[in-house]
């Protein structure tokens, strides 16, 4: 199980006058393995700096991050490593996702090499990925700018893959794809956590996607979490108004 | 005489791999005050389609076929007409907001510089203008974005701003490209909700990939690998859909039980005759290699396949 307990983000928007801004505000939240939790908000509500915190690519100002019951808040870096492999993210603009310098396939080996996976189990390993994000192996020797949003989402999740996490972030996954390309990524993804038990902290600002894919949602407004249930609940019986008119808007 | 008419347009780009050919033989017609969605997955040339109509591609491409705005050729106007044609008569809202307007000037500055070049109004006149248009799109404090820099504002403001840019000279035709993409619910509606009350006065193509989007234009017209597959009302095209593709595309949508269209759309240089679909499509049959036309099938309804 990956929790969250009272987990805050503060950061200084000024040096001298010592402006502060409240991201996130004591959020928890428990996410167990196998399931879709959504996170939904406006821009700006800090759905995005609680995706950081929770794989800990940002140190929060406040709470406790428990990753299988281990507290790994204070972890240092290089004691953290071995922790990163079970929780990655995804993030939500393709083009900037990769190196540029590298092409998918480099991108892709870089992370077989930090498995520490032989040389000579790197063909099958990437064709057994591939194969499964639905990767054409054709493309796999070109650079980002020479393939479609699309298709490095896919390179982007073989390289999520291989390390087998077992809890993932996505950051807005598909919102810059177009709508088949979206349902292809979007069914993977849903295969995944139903077959692997991976469990998955969905955030978007499309509920359409939200409702079709999450088993469990929570609302952010202002750093905080105004509102949690399942995802028929929330979607049929939105308690407050904000998310009437978050839904009213679809 | 309708507002604008494309005949047989088609935009070739040279590139490393030999010539591209990003969009062949498009006619299109939009009449004063009309509204028209165009959509497809990317790659399927609507941009290119949206910025040979104001002719920008002159440069970087070879562009056949022709454009006729209010029954002047687009291609034959001289640097001059073409000036005033751009901004005033027609007016894009280009993709990627924040990159569009110029980083190191004031946004007010810059819809000011327009409205005088296009010789709406000049001086105090036009900055009020430009004001005005800025309270229009919905900012509660036009004063201070006017005097803010692109990078102080969000996606949603900057693309709210830029419509306010482009509709500040009363265009009669607006051309909006990917007005809503990545953007939250909120703006969206509000991006929305302006560009259908700019619709009073002006027509309107949306390029989007974005069919809840797209619904709020009178008619729409599917794009795939370079070609209009289907055109007609909005309401009869989301509806029945004809063509394959389009069913496809309606059927990907979360809303629509999410199943996405086999196989991918493969933009490749060496477009063979036929239906450049019949790789995907499950209805494939013999004659599906042979070149189809866009066939009305009924009123304002025209599909591009043997089986309409």
């Amino acid at each position: 199980m990956l929790e969250l307990t009272d987990v805050s983000k503060i950061f200084q928007t000024s040096f001298l006058r010592r402006d502060r801004k409240v991201a996130v505000d004591c959020v928890s939240f428990r996410l167990k393995e196998g399931e879709i939790l959504g996170l939904v908000g406006e821009s700006g509500c800090g759905k995005s700096t609680l995706g950081r915190l929770a794989v800990k690519l940002m140190q929060p100002s406040g709470g406790h991050i428990f990753l299988d019951e281990k507290d790994v808040t204070d972890l240092p870096e290089r004691q953290f490593r071995e922790y990163r492999q079970r929780i990655q993210i995804v993030f939500q603009h393709p083009e900037s996702a990769l190196n540029p310098h590298f092409t998918l396939m480099d991108s892709i080996l870089e992370a077989f090499y930090r498995l520490g996976t032989p040389k000579s189990d790197y063909q099958t390993m990437l064709e057994r990925l591939a194969n499964e994000v639905n990767l054409p192996l054709d493309i796999v020797d070109r650079y980002p700018n020479q393939v479609s949003g699309g298709e490095i989402q896919r390179a982007v999740l073989t390289r999520v893959f291989a390390f087998k996490p077992r809890y993932l972030v996505l950051d807005e996954p598909t919102s810059m794809l177009d709508v088949s390309v979206q349902a292809h990524i979007l069914q993977l993804l849903k295969k995944k956590a139903r077959e692997d038990r991976m469990g998955m902290l969905f955030i978007s600002h499309d509920l359409e996607v939200v409702r079709a894919m999450c088993d469990r949602v929570m609302v952010m407004k202002e750093g905080r979490i105004i509102e949690e249930g399942t995802a028929d609940k929330i979607f049929t019986d939105p308690s407050t108004p904000y998310l009437h008119k978050l839904i009213a808007n679809v | 005489m309708s507002l604008l008419k494309i005949r047989g347009l088609s935009v070739t780009f040279d590139t490393l791999q030999g010539p591209f050919k990003a969009i062949e033989d498009i006619d299109l017609d939009v009449e004063e005050l009309d509204t028209l969605a165009i959509v497809g997955e990317s790659g399927c040339g609507k941009s290119v389609l949206g910025h040979a109509t104001m002719r920008l591609l002159d440069d970087i491409a070879v562009v056949r076929g022709s454009v006729i705005y209010r029954g002047r050729e687009v291609y034959a106007m001289s640097r001059k007409e073409l000036l005033e044609m751009r901004g005033k008569a027609i007016s894009l809202v280009p993709q990627s907001p924040s990159a569009s307007f110029n980083p190191v000037i004031r946004i007010g500055k810059q819809i000011t510089e327009l409205i005088e070049k296009a010789g709406v109004a000049h001086g105090m006149e036009a900055e009020q203008r430009a004001l005005t248009y800025l309270e229009y799109v919905g900012f509660s404090d036009p004063h201070a974005i006017f005097g803010s820099y692109p990078h102080r504002m969000s996606g949603g403001m900057c693309e709210r701003a830029l419509i306010a840019m482009s509709t500040s000279t009363e265009p009669d035709l607006i051309i909006a490209d990917e007005p809503t993409k990545g953007l939250d619910a909120l703006s969206r509606k509000n991006i929305l909700d302006m560009l259908h009350r700019m619709t009073a006065e002006s027509s309107l193509i949306m390029i989007t990939h974005d069919l809840k989007a797209a619904a709020m234009c009178k008619r729409i017209a599917v794009m795939y690998s370079g070609e209009i597959i289907e055109i007609g009302p909005t309401r009869v095209v989301l509806e029945h859909p004809v063509h394959h593709y389009t069913r496809g595309l309606i059927d990907a949508q979360p809303s629509r039980g999410m199943r996405p269209i086999p196989g991918r759309h493969t933009i490749c240089s060496h477009k063979s005759e036929g239906c450049r679909f019949r790789d995907r499509c499950d209805r494939v049959r013999t004659e599906c290699g042979r070149h189809t036309l866009l066939r009305e099938i009924e009123e304002g309804h025209m599909v591009r396949c043997h089986y309409a």
